[in-house]
């Protein structure tokens, strides 16, 4: 038990330093890159502030003072629970990530799992039948979509599915159907990805002689592919589709501007034009946190499928 | 058993990844519903009303302008004392008339009878109030109104400049002179209500939506309601145009209106802004001191080319330093003559001595950087390309960097620069004065190449304390000319603005100076 506390504390105080280092790292390139928050306010409409009217901003705002006091200040508030509110429109930190993040997780969720839906069975197939006709062919569609940035498939589908045959709607405005074609886009990037690795995982495992061992007894194939091998080759898959996930809540800006989804990323990317310190700094902590969790998640769910783990930790603690 | 087992633990997995995002699972159902259940009621509207769907290139989150957010006015929400018209001259909104008692204090009547939306009265109350809040909170304001004290009495107001102002009815048109129902400013998730032909319904996530203020002083809006979409993809905001989902954009970017060129479905208005790009020399640089090379860099750079096959017609080419199609505007420039800038250089010492197609005086090759920095829409690295390929003609040598806007200005205030290119809107209230302060003036903030010429100072100071409108466009138009002559600055063109709207729409406003999209006359016809 005690082994067990002490383990905790030093999880949290690991955690606590990531979160620091993170911060202080994000403010203080937000610090060094050019411009500031003052000017962006005054350049509203393209307009040229004068230096006087900047300064006087910066002062106003308090980015005049030295580098160690502001993220000083930053720290103390967040330390209090309190992330601030924007620099540009003084709208509340704390809400706007959260909300955003939301739209996010939705997209993220669902693209995720769509993805991995289609991934599994694409994938477990493949290897079952290397260098046949239904690899080759999945293979070749895996191929070209890697090849292709999301922004391009994200047109595409645009193009196609609201443009041409006038399924959805362009403008998106929120809705379920808006919804559709940038999971889809992301979607599909995952499937590939993950299908690539998938078919790598299970045919390594094929070979294992506990395989022909089972096909010895009758077993069906389909129950041999599915259920042994894939859960011999879980604990990658896992981790796969866990790190996907957090990548997916940070890293799809370009999908959600395409496709006028107000997600984190979009929120981000334009806080980052704005210079608007307090949301890069609310979204990192956020995004550190939820990364957190998700390595925590992972770690959980492997002593899941392979109780090995579990008796490896076990072992090692009498040990 | 153990299958059923295993079904268990795929369903923990996904379960896991699902309970992260569950928050916001729960909310975006809320949405999707309320979502459907809007988009039914707009298409219902369509039968019998008039609405029109336009797109916007950014979410509007900002609609104060003490926050210097120009979107009341677009959208017909909020209107001003006095207004720009269509011939870029100052004409009185709310405010009746005007009259100047002296040198710092003007009495403006405002109109009577007119009310803010909700159906609070305009008082000379209500408008100072607006006006002290916006100079106490943002210093654009402050610095372009100037006003050392406000007093209301009726409809009337005095206004009281610190220092001698002649700009102010001018600037009083500007964002910063917005009035609004100072009440329904303050407090989050704030709906200003402003005079205007349209009221805001509803912010909500990815659009906003109008409806007509039917008690609107100036007459009845001819549309009902106006969804606007906030779409930030410039090809998006292209296809829903195209396929009839939106029926007005503004600020395409120029490869998106170029498809829109010869529609017989769209059109696209443009009309010379003055969104300028601008050559600075650097006074700092021994040679471009020099004014034959000045002059010979002027010379050699042909500014029609350069709007009409570079800019594919989507600017304007420039003469002087402000547009043609503004009242002073008409200076004439450096002509565009390779010969000529040549033999400038020639006559000035500059020779080819080591062959290397580069001049040289002194043992110094004629090399200069260029400066840019990538902007959305403005083509200003395609432009510093053309430049380079211009002056490599005449023996001159470019070597090009471009930078983020941030990071070139501050190599630009670092000086030392040589060359730099910019982007800038030269007259937001079509007055000269703010450019000529800015930019000309020796010490100016945005004077980075240090030009300095005691006449164009002079004549600055004149304008700034100039009332007559007349005297005003005079010196406006004597300051460029002694310019042109110095080669102090260099302007390539002035940008277009422009609008892409469905044909079936009418009467929006598609002017210059940014300011006005959606007026009363905003009309969109049936089907």
């Amino acid at each position: 038990m005690k082994r067990k506390m002490q383990k905790l504390v030093a999880q949290l105080a690991g955690i606590l330093i990531v979160l620091l280092g993170v911060t202080l790292l994000s403010f203080s390139l937000m610090y060094i890159a050019p411009g500031d928050p003052a000017r962006t306010i005054l350049q509203a409409g393209g307009t040229m502030p004068s230096e006087e009217a900047v300064q006087e901003k910066r002062k106003e705002m308090g980015l005049d003072r030295p580098f160690l006091e502001q993220y000083g200040s930053w720290l103390w508030s967040f330390v209090h629970g309190d992330l601030g509110v924007s620099m540009i429109d003084g709208r509340n930190v704390s809400d706007e990530v959260t909300k955003a993040l939301g739209k996010s997780a939705v997209l993220a969720v669902t693209s995720l799992a769509a993805g991995v839906a289609a991934a599994l069975p694409l994938g477990v197939m493949s290897a079952a039948r290397k260098e046949k006709m239904f690899d080759r062919i999945t293979c070749f569609f895996v191929f070209i979509r890697l090849c292709m940035p999301s922004f391009l498939v994200g047109i595409g589908f645009l193009y196609l599915f609201a443009y041409r045959l006038k399924l959805i709607s362009i403008s998106g405005s929120g809705g379920a159907s808006a919804l559709i074609l940038p999971a889809a886009t992301l979607a599909t990037g995952i499937c590939a990805r993950m299908i690539r690795q998938i078919r790598t995982l299970i045919y390594e495992e094929i070979k294992h002689p506990y395989v022909d061992g089972l096909r010895s007894r009758g077993i069906r194939e389909t129950q041999i592919l599915f259920v042994h091998i894939l859960r011999n080759a879980m604990l990658p898959i896992i981790t796969m589709i866990a790190l996907s996930f957090g990548e997916l809540l940070g890293g799809t800006a370009i999908t959600e501007i395409i496709f006028s989804w107000p997600g984190i990323g979009r929120l981000v990317m334009t806080a980052i034009e704005e210079h608007d310190y307090t949301i890069i700094q609310g979204f990192v902590v956020v995004i550190a946190l939820i990364f957190f969790v998700i390595y925590g998640l992972t770690e959980l769910s492997y002593s899941l499928f392979d109780p090995r783990v579990k008796k490896q930790k076990e072992s090692s603690r009498n040990g | 058993m153990k299958k059923r087992i295993l079904t268990m633990l795929l369903a923990s997995v996904l379960s896991a990844s699902l309970l992260a995002g569950c928050g916001g699972f729960k909310e975006s159902a809320a949405n999707t519903e309320k979502g459907t259940e809007e988009t039914s009621e707009s298409t219902q509207a369509d039968a019998g009303e008039k609405h029109l769907n336009m797109a916007y290139h950014s979410e509007i989150k900002n609609l104060d302008p003490a926050a210097s957010s120009w979107e009341t006015k677009r959208i017909g929400v909020g209107e001003n004392l006095f207004r720009i018209n269509d011939d870029l001259q100052l004409e009185p909104w709310l405010a009746d008339s005007y009259e100047q008692v002296d040198d710092l204090t003007w009495k403006i009547t405002l109109k009577d009878g007119i009310k803010f939306s909700n159906g609070k009265e305009l008082t000379g109350e209500a408008a100072k109030a607006c006006l002290d809040r916006t100079c106490e909170k943002n210093q654009r304001a402050v610095t372009m109104l100037n006003i050392a004290s406000i007093e209301a009495e009726g409809q009337t107001l005095t206004i009281t400049t610190n220092d001698v102002n002649a700009a102010l009815l001018n600037n009083l048109a500007d964002l910063v002179g917005t009035i609004l129902d100072v009440d329904t400013l303050e407090g989050e998730n704030a709906i200003p209500v402003g005079t205007g032909p349209f009221v805001i319904a509803s912010m909500e996530e990815g659009k906003m939506e109008l409806v007509a203020n039917k008690d609107y002083w100036d007459g009845v809006p001819k549309l009902d309601s106006v969804t606007i979409k906030y779409i930030l993809d410039g090809n998006a905001q292209a296809m829903a145009l195209d396929n009839g989902e939106i029926d007005l954009a503004f600020q395409l970017p120029t490869e998106n209106i170029i498809q829109f060129m010869d529609s017989d479905k769209i059109t696209v208005t443009s009309n010379t802004g003055s969104r300028s790009q601008i050559l600075y020399f650097d006074y700092t640089n021994e040679f471009l001191a020099d004014h034959s090379v000045r002059e010979a860099i002027s010379s050699a750079i042909d500014r029609e080319a350069f709007a009409n096959v570079i800019n594919k017609g989507n600017s304007e080419a420039a003469t002087a330093i402000f547009p043609v199609s503004f009242s002073y505007g008409k200076v004439p420039g450096v002509s565009y003559d390779v010969e000529h800038a040549k033999k400038l250089l020639a006559d000035a010492g500059y020779k080819d001595n080591d062959g290397d197609g580069v001049l040289d005086k002194n043992g110094k090759a004629l090399s200069f950087n260029l400066y840019t920095y990538g902007e959305h829409g403005t083509l200003l690295a395609t432009f510093a390309e053309a430049i380079q390929a211009s002056l490599k003609e005449i023996g001159i040598a470019i070597n090009i960097e471009t930078n983020d806007y941030d990071a070139h200005t501050n190599i630009l205030k670092a000086g030392g620069f040589d060359l730099a290119l910019n982007s800038y809107i030269m007259a937001p209230v079509a007055d000269p004065q703010y450019f000529c302060d800015i930019m000309l003036r020796t010490g100016a903030d945005y004077n980075y190449g240090k030009y300095s010429d005691e006449k164009v100072d002079e004549l600055i100071a004149q304008l700034d304390k100039e009332f007559d409108a007349v005297k005003r466009e005079e010196l406006a138009k004597e300051i460029q000319a002694v310019e042109v002559e110095d080669c102090g600055f260099f302007t390539l063109g002035h940008l277009k603005y422009q609008i892409a709207a469905n044909n079936k729409v009418s009467g929006y406003s598609t002017q210059a100076t940014e300011a006005y999209i959606l007026t009363k006359d905003t009309d969109i016809a049936a089907e």
